[in-house]
């Protein structure tokens, strides 16, 4: 799931034994948790709303009832892309049973992302083709541009367009306002080097992608 | 040889994790910059896993916590996981890892996949601490693309007769317990609980007449002198029944490794307790197998079936070795600080214990010989001619906070084919053996009548649940 900095996330749960739900964000990739900005998350449940703050590798922890639902809204970082950690706890007679959420949360404009998929050789020329369909970004977000990953020029299908990206990295905006999810098709050419020696044809065909978000 | 100066053998086998989950970090942090671990830039080395694609990568443990579920890891599963292209020439692409793991999970991996995380020295400290003061091997790959009981089977084995973890009864042709009392070597099994080994009933009389003790007795042993020529300590099975308030240290998921990081630094200390004992030890640290965590090491093309070993049936691809797993060689009788990178899996074990403790140079058996002439190592590579380390370092003194776990209720019954396995084997063994159980396990009458007790009624819906 991905949702924008401004977003709320709803939450419902239904539980046997006795309710606790721990809140962890860190920075999305391979950041340190240390470097994350404070953020304050208002908590809604039962009409009641509850202030607290979740400073950088804090946990919030709370007891919740056996079953609800609540809202968190968050107010304090619009620029960090970040990793939230909600883990639901049941515990009757000293014992556990446990769920996790993991959402990611985008700050607004762009962002950038790399799709692609397991390649295969048809005579001298690579494809990757597939569905794309992640919970890294929503049915709304549309593609803003996308280039090359690999230096190499690449055919791109998809949403009816078909395009050459450049190898270079150069930005293509013949993709731009499309959705991201859908049917991509890429291809290229098997360089000379890789015809040679196969061993160095890539496991896998990518192109970078950048995002609007609304 | 320089072997002959290791008098002692000890094994410590913990249970499923890979080589970059647990050592991963030895190169990502700059720490042993020469192991085959994970580069700096994690999006650009080829770590790439696609799923429905999106392209995942590995990433560090933001903390060290129970996971919600295990991961998958029947051979199926490995199968999707080495994504095994047929080339020429064939090569696992270690890609399918998050597509395994989200078939586990109605199709839904999350942004960050349980299978792609690492853990950072900190997280690790005991295992960072041994494979920076001592040697991990950084090729060394569990011996069958699949689960649990077929790699350790072949661990105590050689070879194995099964493909697969389930209910089921598995020989113990050429086990290593039979081997050592053939050629007259001394041997003593701690556990710390319930007993892998009562997987097999080919060795429970071998087991019922041996040297079977409580784990507790292993400090005093070794101070005391009262060590035997190999040692085999088992850690508490995250999957074997459990009676209220223990708590698994074997680091099988969705256990927390700190528990198991506790209990390796109680072993470190005890085996380096007694100088006289230390300085004719060696001490082998390893993993069953991966259990689904995320390696980028790609394992090497193998001869399962000419190698002894039960196949899948197809169209399963069961063409390699498994992936790899941590392991360290803790001793004064190696180089200290060295990364191993000779190929070796869990026979080059069976090869070392051969070549110290037996003086004919004969195979440990036509399996583990096969595997030795196709390319699996020995450890007595590893073994060097003058000893350091001989004041062995102190082990990193910080508290380990190991997460909460105490296993699963009692009350409930086993979730997994493992944990199924684990309970219907104490049943058999209740049954058929009660001598070895009083004799060794007398905490499984106890475990039996509880869970008689509990089961089946009211307290079985009593469980606590959980969903969102």
């Amino acid at each position: 799931m991905n949702v924008a900095t401004t977003d709320s996330i709803v939450i419902q749960w239904q539980a046997r034994g006795d309710v606790t739900m721990g809140i962890h964000d860190i920075p999305y990739g391979a950041g340190n948790p240390g470097t994350l900005n404070p953020v304050t998350l208002e908590i809604t449940q039962d009409a009641k709303t509850e202030t607290r703050h979740l400073g950088p590798d804090d946990t919030i922890v709370m007891a919740l009832p056996s079953t609800g639902d609540l809202v968190i809204q968050m107010t304090g970082d619009n620029q960090s892309e970040r990793l939230r950690y909600i883990r639901f706890v049941a515990r009757r007679f000293h014992k556990d049973s446990m769920k996790d959420r993991q959402i990611t949360i985008s700050p607004p404009g762009a962002f950038q992302d790399r799709i692609g998929f397991t390649r295969h050789i048809h005579g001298d020329t690579l494809v990757s083709e597939g569905p794309v369909k992640a919970d890294r970004w929503t049915d709304t977000d549309q593609i803003a541009n996308v280039s090359d990953s690999s230096g190499n020029d690449v055919i791109v299908t998809h949403a009816g367009v078909t395009s050459t990206i450049s190898s270079g990295g150069v930005p293509s905006n013949a993709f731009n306002g499309k959705p991201v999810n859908g049917w991509w098709n890429l291809r290229r050419l098997l360089t000379p080097e890789e015809k040679a020696d196969q061993t160095k044809i890539p496991k896998s065909l990518t192109i970078y992608i950048t995002i609007k978000r609304r | 040889m320089s072997i002959k100066n290791i008098k002692t053998v000890i094994l410590v086998m913990f249970e499923n994790r890979s080589f970059d989950n647990m050592l991963g970090h030895l190169k990502y942090e700059g720490i042993m910059p020469d192991a085959r671990g994970l580069e700096s830039d994690l999006q650009h080395n080829g770590y790439e896993n696609l799923y429905n694609g999106h392209e995942y990568a590995p990433f560090p443990c933001p903390q060290d916590q129970e996971l919600s579920n295990d991961l998958p890891h029947e051979y199926n599963y490995v199968a999707t996981q080495l994504a095994i292209d047929d080339g020429p020439p064939p090569v696992a692409q270690m890609t399918g890892f998050v597509e395994a793991y989200a078939s586990e999970n109605n199709g839904i991996p999350g942004p960050q996949p349980d299978p792609l995380s690492f853990y950072s020295s900190k997280q690790v400290p005991m295992t960072s601490f041994l494979a920076r003061t001592f040697s991990p091997c950084d090729n060394w790959f569990c011996p069958v693309p699949t689960s649990t009981q077929p790699n350790r089977t072949v661990a105590f084995c050689g070879h194995t007769e099964i493909y697969e973890t389930k209910t089921q009864i598995i020989p113990a042709t050429n086990n290593l317990f039979d081997w050592m009392n053939k050629h007259h070597i001394t041997w003593t099994l701690y556990h710390d609980a319930l007993s892998f080994f009562l997987f097999y009933p080919d060795i429970w009389r071998t087991l019922d007449e041996g040297n079977v003790v409580r784990y507790d007795r292993f400090a005093t042993d070794l101070k005391n002198g009262n060590h035997t020529q190999v040692m085999i300590v088992e850690p508490s099975y995250q999957d074997a029944p459990h009676l209220l308030f223990e708590h698994p240290n074997d680091n099988h998921p969705p256990v927390a490794v700190g528990w198991g990081e506790m209990f390796l630094r109680q072993i470190y200390l005890a085996v380096t307790a007694n100088p006289d004992v230390w300085k004719e030890t060696l001490m082998i640290v390893y993993y069953d197998e991966h259990c689904g965590f995320y390696d980028h090491v790609a394992p090497p093309l193998f001869d399962n079936a000419a190698a002894g070993n039960a196949i899948p049936p197809l169209p399963t691809k069961f063409t390699t070795l498994g992936p790899r797993i941590p392991a360290i060689l803790v001793s004064p009788w190696i180089e200290p600080g060295k990364v191993q990178h000779d190929l070796y899996d869990h026979t080059s074990v069976l090869q070392l214990l051969t070549e110290i403790f037996t003086e004919m140079n004969e195979p440990y058996s036509a399996q583990v010989d096969y595997r030795a002439k196709n390319g699996i190592q020995s450890l007595s590579k590893a073994i060097v001619d003058t000893p350091t380390n001989l004041t062995p370092l102190a082990p990193p003194a910080d508290p380990i906070f190991p997460q909460h776990n105490i296993g699963d209720p009692v009350a409930l019954p086993p979730k997994g084919k493992m944990a199924e396995a684990f309970e219907n084997t104490a049943r058999d063994v209740l049954q058929s053996n009660p001598g070895l159980v009083d004799k060794h396990f007398p905490e499984l009458n106890n475990w039996k009548q509880t869970v008689d007790l509990l089961r089946p009624g009211a307290a079985i819906s009593g469980a606590p649940s959980m969903d969102t």
